[in-house]
C-alpha cells in the first residue's frame, strides 16, 4: 500500500530531515513511527499525503508512484485518505457536524447520505451530543475527535494521524477509535508519536527514527486471540483499565 | 446530476458565508462602492472638463479680413478650408463685429456707417497651441484677397497655458484616485487570502476540488460586487446632480454605461476570491508564508 525506495528530503533546517528511508507498509496494517521531536515522523505522513515532495527517492502510495504526480492526480489521491493532524484544524465558522460533512462534501456525496455518515461517525467517537457546538467551544481532547470524526467519516483506505505533538497523557479512547475504525474497514494506518502508546497497538509495525533515519523496527505481539475486542470494548465502554 | 449538485452546494454556501457576518460584508460593500464612486466622479469630470476646454479652444477663432470689394468670395473660402490644421471656414458679415476690429464703431444709435462693414471669415481650427494658431494665420495671409489675419495672441497663449495645467491636474488626481483603488483592491485581496487561507488548506487537505473551493467565494464576490456597483452608480449620479446643479450642464453616465459599469464592478469583485485561491494554492506548506519567513530570520 506504501512504500519508500531511498527516500531523502532535506529541510530548510539543517537538524531536520530524512536520510535514506526505505520502507514498505502492507494494506491493513498499523504502522507506528515513533521518536523524539525532530525525529523526522510527520515528514513521513507529509510524504504520503504529498504536503511535501522527496528531494530523492520514490514514494508510492496505493502502488502509484506520487513523486511523478501533479497536483490534480493528487487531489483524487487525497480522496481515498484521511488525515488527522494539528495543522488540519477544523475550521471555526463551522459546527462540528458541519467540519464532518464537509470531508464528505468534497467527495461529492449526497447531502443526505453525507449527513447520516457525518452523524454515524461523530456517534463512533463520543462526540455526537457536541454536534452543534463550534470548535471554539470544544476542548482539546474534544477537537482532537472532531477531527478524528472527520478524517474517518468517508471511511478512508489510507489514515494518516500526526500526533507527534500530542499530549503522550491524553486518554487513550482516540487510539482506540483508530484502531476499531482500522479493523472494521482493513483501511492502512499510520501514526506519528513520539511514544508507543500503552495499549491497543497489538500487531502494529513500529518503527523507531531518530535523526532523520529508522533505527529499529518491531511488530508489536499479539496476545490470545480468544476474545480479541473485548478489552478494547471495555475500554470504550469505560469499565477497564488499559493493560 | 452531479455537477448541478455542485452548482447549489456553491449557492448555498455562498449564501452561508454572506449571512455569517452582515456587517463585515456591508462594510466591505461600503468600501468597494465609495472606491467605485472616486473612480466614477474622476471618469464622468474629466469627461465633463474636456468637452468644457474643447469649447475654451473652439471659441479660439481666426478672423481673416478680406480685402473689401473682392470678387470670388466663395474660392476664398475653399482656399481657406483646405489650409492645413483649418477645420472650418465661415464667411461672416455683421455690424457688431466691427467694434473689436481696428476700433471703427457706430450704428448704435441707428445711425449710418461711417465706413462698410467689415467682411471676414471665422476659421476655427485644430490647433491648441498660439504656436500652430499663428502659424495657420501666416498660411491664411499668404492668400490672395486676404487683407488681415486677426486672431487673440494672448488669449490663446493663456487659454492653452490654463488648459494644460488642468490637464496637469486632473492627471494627478486622476493617478491619486487610482492608486487609491488600487490599493483598496489590493488589501481587500490580502485580507480575503487570510481569512481564506485555512479553509482553503484544509479543503485542499481533504481533497476538494478547485471548483469546491473557489465557487462560492467568487460568487459571494460577485454579489458584493454587483451591490457595491449599484451603491455607486446611484452615488455618483446623486453626486453628479449636486454638481450639475452648480456648474449648469453636466453630463453623467448613460443607462448603457451605468449597466457597463455594475458588470464591470461585478467582475472585479469575483476576481478577487480567485486571486485569494491562486495565491493560497501556490503555497505546498500549510505554514503561512511570512512565519516561515520569520521563523528563517529567527534563527
Amino acid at each position: 500500500m506504501i512504500r519508500f525506495s531511498h527516500v531523502s528530503f532535506r529541510g530548510r533546517r539543517s537538524d531536520t530531515g530524512l536520510h535514506n528511508i526505505s520502507l514498505r507498509i502492507p494494506r491493513g496494517e498499523l504502522a507506528l513511527f515513533v521518536g523524539p521531536p525532530g525525529a523526522g515522523k510527520s515528514l513521513i505522513l507529509k510524504l504520503c499525503t504529498g504536503e511535501i515532495g522527496p528531494d530523492e527517492g520514490r514514494v508510492f502510495v496505493d502502488g502509484i508512484d506520487t513523486t511523478q504526480m501533479g497536483e490534480r492526480r493528487f487531489r483524487r489521491l487525497r480522496l481515498l485518505m484521511g488525515i488527522v493532524s494539528n495543522q488540519l484544524p477544523l475550521l471555526e465558522d463551522r459546527t462540528v457536524l458541519d467540519n464532518v460533512v464537509l470531508s464528505l462534501d468534497v467527495r461529492g456525496w449526497p447531502p443526505g447520505r453525507a449527513v447520516r455518515s457525518a452523524m454515524k461517525a461523530l456517534q463512533e467517537s463520543g462526540i455526537l451530543a457536541l454536534r452543534g457546538y463550534y470548535p471554539t467551544e470544544l476542548s482539546d481532547g474534544q477537537r482532537r475527535l472532531a477531527r478524528v470524526a472527520r478524517a474517518i467519516a468517508p471511511m478512508p483506505r489510507l489514515l494518516f494521524v500526526d500526533e507527534s505533538s500530542a499530549d503522550d497523557n491524553a486518554p487513550g479512547d482516540f487510539l482506540l477509535l483508530i484502531v476499531r475504525t482500522m479493523t472494521a474497514w482493513g483501511a492502512t494506518v499510520l501514526i506519528a508519536r513520539q511514544r508507543v502508546p500503552d495499549s491497543a497497538v497489538e500487531g502494529a509495525r513500529v518503527w523507531h527514527m531518530a535523526e532523520g533515519q529508522i533505527v529499529r523496527a518491531e511488530v508489536i505481539p499479539e496476545r490470545a486471540k480468544s476474545t480479541p475486542s473485548s478489552g478494547l470494548m471495555e475500554l470504550l465502554l469505560g469499565r477497564g483499565n488499559p493493560p | 446530476m452531479r455537477g448541478s449538485r455542485q452548482w447549489l452546494r456553491a449557492i448555498s454556501e455562498a449564501y452561508r458565508l454572506g449571512t455569517q457576518d452582515p456587517g463585515r460584508h456591508l462594510l466591505t460593500i461600503l468600501i468597494i462602492a465609495f472606491a467605485y464612486i472616486g473612480v466614477l466622479l474622476f471618469v464622468v469630470l474629466w469627461h465633463n472638463m474636456t468637452m468644457q476646454m474643447d469649447g475654451m479652444i473652439d471659441s479660439l477663432s481666426l478672423k481673416v479680413v478680406v480685402r473689401r470689394g473682392m470678387a470670388g468670395i466663395v474660392a476664398l473660402g475653399e482656399s481657406l478650408r483646405r489650409l492645413p490644421g483649418v477645420r472650418e471656414a465661415t464667411f461672416v458679415l455683421r455690424n457688431e463685429d466691427l467694434a473689436g476690429l481696428g476700433g471703427v464703431h457706430g450704428g448704435d444709435d441707428g445711425s449710418v456707417f461711417h465706413v462698410a462693414p467689415l467682411e471676414y471669415f471665422s476659421v476655427k481650427t485644430h490647433a491648441i497651441h498660439p504656436e500652430s494658431l499663428a502659424a495657420v494665420a501666416s498660411r491664411a495671409h499668404s492668400l490672395r484677397g486676404v487683407e488681415d489675419v486677426l486672431f487673440p495672441e494672448r488669449l490663446a497663449a493663456e487659454t492653452t497655458n490654463l488648459v494644460w495645467w488642468m490637464r496637469m491636474g486632473w492627471a494627478s488626481i486622476g493617478t491619486l484616485v487610482f492608486l487609491l483603488v488600487f490599493l483598496v483592491l489590493c488589501l481587500r485581496t490580502r485580507i480575503e487570502v487570510l481569512e481564506q487561507r485555512q479553509t482553503i488548506q484544509v479543503m485542499r487537505a481533504l481533497g476538494a476540488s478547485s471548483f469546491f473551493m473557489i465557487a462560492p467565494g467568487v460568487m459571494l464576490g460577485g454579489i458584493r460586487g454587483f451591490l457595491a456597483s449599484v451603491a455607486a452608480c446611484l452615488g455618483g449620479h446623486a453626486a453628479m446632480a449636486g454638481v450639475a446643479s452648480r456648474i449648469g450642464d453636466c453630463v453623467f453616465l448613460s443607462r448603457q454605461q451605468m449597466f457597463l459599469c455594475m458588470l464591470f464592478g461585478t467582475i472585479i469583485c469575483s476576481a478577487i476570491p480567485l486571486v485569494a485561491w491562486w495565491r493560497v494554492s501556490r503555497e505546498r506548506s500549510p505554514v503561512p508564508r511570512q512565519l516561515r519567513a520569520l521563523h528563517t530570520w529567527k534563527r
